[in-house]
């Protein structure tokens, strides 16, 4: 046994009884170092439960599908079968016992076969119909996935699975952005999807193995040079080729932005520099606690509630434009919001403040706007994230009958989110710095978005008068929106909101250095 | 390896530290002792430079932990005492992010995670939760985050901690054994394994550095210890007389014998001019001996004397008082 130090040498310096445990024997050791069992009786619970609502819902779906039409219906079975899924999901997280690790592990390579099949079967006319079903079972077939890696201890086996999972997002790549560049059809919505599906099998592939393995390590920097690469190919296409102008506004332009994603992943996951160790560790906290699946699940509930009463305000075949604007600015996303930044932000800081985790990682050699800067980027990016449901239903727009639609306003909308999403989590941020208690983070978190919501009653001249109104106008956030979901990019509209996030982060930095100030 | 001078910390009115000044050597091991509330947490704290110093300057390899703390924390291995872990991790992710976090290249970074899961022997839970750990792992993982990045100056507040006999005994035997080619400071309240542990020991009191000393040195700074009959001022000037005395401490001893605890200038061993003295003041004497203080007795003196001053004169700390009532300089 390879034991450098320890067992040999304290052999003869070890002057008490207690013989020195033998080198490569783990178990020696009696009280109080007795190790706490993980509880599962929760997860097993509602696992029982979710999987009877699977096969409940998956029972009615397919009589709806292939049979005639039942008591529930086909929207009922899906939300039954959502349900289960994500009480599956909650099972598979917890519970590490081999049969059930296993179990999950044949789910997840189910689900991405089927997935890959729905991609590209042309039924019932051409290939890409079925991207409903599939996009759902290829996220779940990643999240499944993840479950098995966390608790699987045999490496062999771990190591294959992994393997499958990177092949499989390397396909989906190669695929969704080989193909694009020379059919325009195909990327809406198909190589679409598949380029960002591939982007999520290859984090996931990443995230499990970690940057210190090496495949992993050039397979994120391979991640980055291939978007590099793909980048370079869009624009040659669009600016030497006699087509180029068409292909760059329908789909090179997107091509490009999602390229632009490739390269700043592939960098972040396997840069080794503190703001990126930083990153991957926050944004790892939150999808290794329930709050960010508590949110994703939240608004994709939402997202589905809004898609609902959206589709039946569509008379005939004429969708209302812009299609975003009657979709979002319902009241549900934004007063859905209101809770998901207090629920992201809370516990940023005050958490570590209150276990002393604060502490070792201040006395690691890194500094504080490094630490603000990364915490604010992993709220940012969930907070984002949770926005996804959002417009992967829209993608099913076409499936319901509508015509397509103008998916424009889309790209500036996220520009327009990405800015006062920054303002929100910056004050979400600074917020959590300022106390112990995660409650009371979120508490002021809370009010300040009701404050900056509610600023949009009061834009109004007839209400606050002609010298305020302008001003409410800017502050206003839903105002922001509005313009954006008309798809402009207005930058004197962004000044206010980032200018608040950047004083936020300033704040919290130095609420952080104030322990210094004696 | 570490330059402390005229550190002190206030907290409000409360002197946490208080004008400490002490030098430690590269591959020195360190004790830091004291009772609770001693200070002992306050001044590791400004060494890893979490919390800045009211004044003093204090140095950790030539680097000042005020202008530049990010050098002094890069050659830092902290272990705080209450061991802050990240509940959602598992032990080797957790190893694996620190070591990132402080640098570790990815070349040896499996190595020296391989290694700290070793000597610290916690490898059976590499893949359990942080927050289902026991105190006893909790202890281990935090030394093993310590080591990770093989630092030069190893700061632990309290490692033994929360552990088991047998447990606590291992994590000396490691410690010693990185003490070869580390400088190491840590705290405790237990005299007895520091003692056979450290080079040097520091005692502070309510902030103030009471002793330091190297255990080597301890034992060569003799008591000498006389009994002598008679009125205990004349006694006193009899033996304030030899020169090269420097305080006397005394207390009853018995049929009318009172004891006393003579220090000297450069430890000189006196007896035979102290006998003179005595005897020749016409004085009986019925003792005379020389007692090597070991580190509990310099510790029971530094305490004794502060609750002494804490009976006279309540919770109000008077500057300069640090030796009064019993012990009487010759100057005074």
């Amino acid at each position: 046994m390879s034991s450098p130090l320890l067992p040999d040498k304290t052999d003869s310096k070890l002057t008490t009884t207690v013989p020195p445990a033998p080198a490569g024997s783990a178990s020696s050791e009696l009280a109080p170092s007795v190790l706490l069992e993980d509880t599962l009786e929760v997860p097993r619970a509602v696992g029982a439960i979710a999987a009877g609502l699977v096969l409940f819902g998956g029972m009615a779906l397919l009589l709806n599908l292939f049979g005639s039409a039942r008591m529930i219906d086909v929207g009922w079975s899906l939300v039954i079968l959502a349900l289960g899924m994500s009480g599956l999901l909650f099972h598979a997280a917890f519970d590490h016992e081999i049969q059930f690790r296993r179990l999950y592990m044949v789910v997840a390579l189910v689900l991405l076969g089927v997935g890959i099949l729905l991609t590209v079967v042309p039924y019932p006319k051409t290939m890409g119909q079925q991207l409903p079903w599939a996009i759902p079972m290829l996220l779940l077939g990643v999240l499944f996935f993840l479950c098995f890696t966390r608790h699987e201890d045999d490496p062999l086996l771990r190591d294959t699975i992994e393997r499958v999972f990177g092949a499989a997002g390397v396909l989906f790549a190669l695929v969704g952005f080989g193909v694009s560049l020379f059919s325009e059809a195909f990327f809406l919505p198909i190589g679409f999807v598949l380029t960002l599906m591939g982007l999520v099998y290859a984090v996931a592939f990443i995230a499990t193995r970690s940057n210190s393995d090496d495949v992993a390590y050039y397979g994120s920097l391979g991640l980055a040079a291939f978007g590099l690469v793909i980048a370079l190919l869009v624009l040659a296409r669009s600016l030497l080729t006699a087509t180029g102008g068409t292909f760059f506004v329908g789909s090179g332009f997107v091509m490009l932005l999602v390229t632009l994603i490739y390269m700043v992943t592939g960098l972040v996951m396997g840069l080794d520099n503190s703001f990126c160790v930083l990153l991957r560790r926050e944004l790892s906290s939150f999808f290794l606690s329930p709050m960010a699946y508590l949110s994703l699940f939240t608004f994709a509930v939402l997202a589905w509630l809004s898609f609902v009463f959206f589709v039946s305000s569509i008379y005939g075949n004429i969708a209302p434009e812009p299609v975003l604007r009657f979709y979002v600015i319902s009241y549900l996303p934004v007063f859905g919001q209101l809770f998901i930044v207090p629920v992201l932000t809370m516990r940023l800081l005050s958490e570590e403040k209150r276990t002393g985790t604060l502490e070792v990682l201040l006395t690691a050699p890194v500094d504080e706007p490094i630490v603000v800067l990364a915490k604010f980027f992993a709220a940012l990016l969930t907070y984002l994230l949770v926005w996804v449901p959002f417009g992967l239903i829209l993608l099913a727009i076409p499936a319901v009958g509508a015509p397509l639609f103008d998916y424009r306003p889309i790209l500036s909308f996220s520009v327009a989110l990405v800015v006062t999403g920054s303002m929100f989590i910056s004050m979400g941020l600074f917020c959590s710095s300022l106390s112990d208690s995660q409650i009371g983070a979120g508490v002021l978190t809370f009010i300040g978005m009701v404050l900056l919501t509610l600023i949009f009653f009061f834009t109004d001249e007839m209400v606050v008068g002609a010298t305020l109104a302008p001003i409410m106008k800017h502050i206003s956030f839903m105002d922001t929106w509005r313009t954006a979901m008309t798809g402009r990019v207005v930058l004197r509209e962004y000044l206010f909101p980032l200018s608040a996030a950047v004083l936020f982060l300033f704040m919290t930095v130095k609420v952080l250095e104030s322990r210094k100030w004696s | 390896m570490i330059h402390v001078e005229h550190l002190t910390k206030t907290f409000g009115v409360v002197h946490a530290v208080d004008d400490v000044s002490f030098e430690v050597d590269k591959n020195e091991v360190v004790g830091l002792l004291g009772n609770n509330g001693a200070g002992k947490t306050t001044l590791m704290r400004i060494l890893t430079t979490y919390l800045p110093a009211s004044s003093g300057i204090a140095k950790v390899d030539g680097f000042d932990v005020m202008t530049q703390s990010l050098e002094v924390r890069q050659r830092i291995g902290y272990l705080p005492e209450s061991i802050p872990l990240y509940p959602e991790m598992r032990v080797s992710e957790y190893l694996e992010y620190r070591a990132k976090l402080k640098g570790v290249h990815r070349h040896n970074r499996r190595l020296r995670i391989d290694y700290c899961l070793e000597v610290c022997r916690i490898r059976q839970v590499a893949r359990r939760l942080l927050g289902t750990l026991s105190k006893g792992y909790r202890q281990r993982v935090g030394l093993a985050d310590a080591l990770i990045a093989d630092p030069k100056l190893l700061i632990l507040d309290e490692p033994t901690d929360g552990l088991d006999p047998g447990q606590k005994q291992e994590t000396l035997a490691l410690l010693r054994e990185l003490g070869q080619n580390h400088t190491i400071m840590l705290s405790s309240h237990l005299l007895t394994e520091v003692e056979a542990l450290v080079n040097r020991v520091l005692i502070l009191r309510r902030g103030r550095l009471g002793l330091s000393r190297r255990i080597a040195d301890l034992e060569a700074d003799p008591v000498l210890l006389i009994e002598a009959k008679g009125p205990v001022e004349a006694v006193r000037k009899a033996i304030y007389t030899v020169p090269g005395v420097q305080s006397a401490y005394d207390r009853p001893a018995g049929d009318d014998y009172v004891l006393y605890e003579i220090r000297t200038e450069h430890d000189r061993d006196l007896r035979e001019a102290l006998a003179a003295s005595i005897i020749q003041a016409g004085f009986a004497l019925r003792r005379l001996d020389l007692k090597r203080r070991t580190l509990l007795d310099r510790w029971n003196e530094i305490n004794a004397s502060e609750d002494n001053l804490a009976a006279l004169y309540g919770a109000k700390r008077p500057a300069a008082a640090a030796d009064s009532q019993h012990v009487t300089t010759q100057s005074a």
